[in-house]
């Protein structure tokens, strides 16, 4: 802790109260605690070997600076002005001649698909409507796979990326949130094949859904996803999953958002390399079921294989950066 | 100043009895409580849930459940004003020192506050750990466990974990501040072939149960050990049902039924010792534990000689579970299969029977779904007063 203090204070002063909250913590979880400092006079002939605190992993402060942060969020909870009840009902609204005319469902890898939703929803656009069309947005797996892990580390306690991909290839599965024919011929049962249509390119969803424009994914880095995930291990335990959701969806990422910028080098989440060959061949599984399944199809289908854009996963200095800049009130 | 409360705090260590313990103490809980002796739990496993939120650890989906439980066992304990409560699981061994500082001031300054911590030598120790580590999903080979809780760093999941939970002396360090050494209590383990009631009457001893009432009816001795073919086979099984069993799932079928209720009722197998060539290793760090303990005055109840690795232990035969032979896995995977074949007829009967009593359900709920229009009919009548004198002329007519 006292080391994540020094880097802390290098970003600006700290209040006091600010100084003590965070030595009264511990890092959560398993792994090496109260390690003794290296040149300390007291000697032991037991316990973990004495540190010089320069030297620890950006993964160990990370994990150290995890509490606070979670703790920061917890306290919005409490401070939160309860929303003020509604005397009258909401009149419902007139839905729009677009809706009308385009009604849709747009479902795929959350993490892509709900940026879109909540700002179609914002227009006025409800999903649903007489006769809608199931839109399942498709992309390349690699980046299908990075987002259903991109999403879980903001709504539920995830394994880092390394060991989640490693786990997919080892189960043969990469999970439901990236198994694209699994979601398609969910719909197909619930409304007929015919209403279903796959999206490979994103690009093609404004003309479809009648409108000019579409926001593109968060910009949220590989680190950021990395920081909200281990804040959520921390949440998993002091609070319920909704609140933890909706205190990682709705009040870390719109800071993390804000942070982004001012911290360079901002990953992508990708497939390493020794898992890139496994993730091709269930591109090509995915894609050879979704065109023998016949539905219709926007984009070329060759767009549901592996892009290859990023390879890495977070990096673990920018990761403790951010979150050093949280913890420094930065944003 | 403090009160007539006195806090037993157990904080471990792990495979040395604890379960049974916990279990003789949350059955008899009310029974204790008459007798003014209190362990607040309203689920066996309530200690647990506390240690996990006091100690922000996530537990493979159980910590969801564990919110505010520390903070909820605290205020039952202050809540005493005379008496012993008893806290009491291995995992809090793991706290850090300002873990166990919010834990101590958390239970009241007016507390008597006495750690108990319950200790077996390490040659015992290392062995079992390897065989939780495999019980709890791991696919890590024995050597792979050796070497890792051997690196000097313990930057590994295991070793951080595993030291966090059995360096005696270290333990202490993180939970004993200001605590007075005749307030820590140090619980040995008896050594292997000594009478099996004496580690539960140093429980007791220790924790001034020797007087009281205690039913000890229906408690499972709890958590045996598996021989070595039995834990390679465990192991094997994990690569296989790891990836797709999901935590909540693998507990009751793999750690309860196969490991618990299957594996370690074979008692013939080669039990699983130590890797002679960390034998010295483990002796010099031994003696060095006991000797960094024998001058701190705490109560030891047993014998601090009984923590260092038994003397004769050295030439006796080690059975390694990565090398054991295929055929001895394969007799524990053959009485595997027919546990499991005996479970499936089990619950096939168990099925047969349901479905019998579904059918009669359904007859029942036939027969009282026919009396309905009639009810209503009746109850339509009674509410008017011509449908009262319709009734009364209907009953009349009956007689």
């Amino acid at each position: 802790m006292l080391e994540l203090l020094r880097r802390l204070n290098t970003t600006g002063p700290s209040e006091p109260s600010r100084v003590d909250a965070l030595l009264s913590t511990s890092p959560p979880g398993r792994g090496r605690r109260d390690l003794p400092l290296l040149g300390d006079t007291e000697t032991r002939t037991y316990g973990p070997l004495p540190v010089d605190p320069s030297t620890l992993s950006a993964r160990e402060l990370l994990r150290a600076a995890s509490v606070l942060l979670a703790e920061d969020l917890l306290a919005t909870v409490e401070t939160a002005p309860a929303p003020r009840p509604r005397r009258w009902s909401r009149r419902p609204k007139r839905s729009e001649p677009a809706q009308q005319k385009f009604p849709y469902r747009l479902v795929g890898s959350p993490w892509l698909t709900l940026p879109i939703r909540e700002e179609l929803e914002r227009r006025g656009r409800l999903p649903g409507g007489d006769g809608y069309t199931v839109y399942v947005l498709g992309g390349p797996l690699d980046e299908v796979a990075a987002g259903a892990w991109r999403f879980r580390t903001f709504t539920n306690r995830v394994n880092p990326w390394n060991i989640w991909i490693r786990d997919a290839q080892w189960r043969g599965w990469l999970g439901p949130r990236a198994d694209l024919p699994r979601i398609a011929r969910w719909w197909a049962a619930r409304v007929g094949k015919g209403r279903v249509e796959i999206v490979t390119d994103p690009a093609l969803l404004p003309g479809l859904l009648g409108v000019d424009t579409l926001p593109g994914p968060w910009p949220i880095s590989a680190e950021g996803n990395e920081v909200a995930r281990v804040i959520g291990q921390v949440l998993s335990v002091r609070t319920d999953l909704e609140t933890q959701r909706t205190l990682l969806m709705g009040q870390l990422r719109p800071r993390l958002e804000k942070l982004e910028p001012l911290v360079p080098d901002a990953r992508e989440v990708g497939v390493p390399s020794q898992s890139l060959d496994w993730v091709e061949t269930q591109a090509r599984a995915q894609r050879d079921a979704l065109v023998e399944a016949g539905y219709a199809l926007h984009g070329d289908p060759d767009r549901l294989l592996p892009s290859g854009v990023a390879t890495q996963g977070p990096d673990e200095r920018r990761a403790l950066a951010l979150a050093l800049s949280l913890l420094a009130g930065r944003s | 100043m403090e009160t007539g409360r006195r806090v037993l705090l157990h904080v471990g260590t792990p495979k040395t009895g604890t379960s049974y313990l916990q279990d003789v103490l949350f059955h008899n809980r009310e029974s204790l409580a008459g007798q003014g002796v209190h362990y607040f739990a309203d689920r066996f496993d309530a200690h647990f849930l506390a240690a996990l939120d006091l100690m922000d650890l996530p537990w493979g989906g159980i910590e969801e459940e564990a919110t505010g439980a520390w903070d909820a066992l605290a205020e039952k304990v202050r809540s005493v004003e005379n008496g012993t409560v008893i806290i009491s699981h291995e995992i809090l061994a793991s706290a850090s020192w300002q873990q166990a500082k919010h834990a101590l001031d958390s239970l009241g300054g007016d507390s008597e506050i006495h750690i108990m911590l319950s200790a077996r030598d390490l040659a015992r120790q290392i062995p079992a750990e390897w065989q939780e580590n495999v019980k709890h999903r791991s696919v890590v080979t024995y050597a792979e466990f050796l070497e890792e809780i051997r690196d000097p760093a313990r930057e590994g999941r295991i070793g951080s974990w595993f030291w966090g939970v059995q360096e005696l002396p270290d333990i202490l360090d993180r939970w004993t501040q200001g605590i007075a050494p005749e307030r820590v209590h140090l619980i040995t383990v008896p050594p292997p072939g000594s009478s099996s009631s004496l580690l539960w009457e140093r429980f007791s001893t220790a924790f001034g149960l020797d007087d009281l009432t205690i039913d000890f009816e229906g408690i499972d001795r709890g958590n045996p050990s598996l021989g070595v073919p039995e834990a390679a086979l465990l192991r094997e099984i994990n690569l296989t049902v790891v990836p797709v069993l999901e935590p909540a799932d693998y507990r009751p079928f793999v750690r309860e039924f196969l490991a618990h209720r299957t594996l370690a009722k074979r008692r013939d197998s080669a039990r699983l010792a130590l890797s002679p060539s960390i034998l010295p290793w483990v002796e010099s760090l031994s003696e060095g534990w006991v000797e960094a303990l024998s001058g701190r005055g705490y109560d030891v109840v047993g014998g601090l000689e009984e923590l260092l690795v038994p003397a004769d232990l050295a030439g006796k035969p080690f059975v390694d579970p990565d090398t054991i032979s295929s055929r001895e896995v394969l007799d524990a995977g053959v009485a595997t299969i027919d546990a499991l074949l005996q479970e499936a007829i089990r619950l096939r009967k168990s099925e047969a029977r349901l479905e019998d009593e579904v059918g009669e359900l359904r007859a029942e709920l036939e027969h009282t779904r026919s009396l309905v229009p009639k009810q209503r009919a009746r109850e339509g009548l009674e509410r008017r007063w011509w449908g009262r004198a319709v009734l009364k002329a209907y009953r009349l007519v009956r007689r």
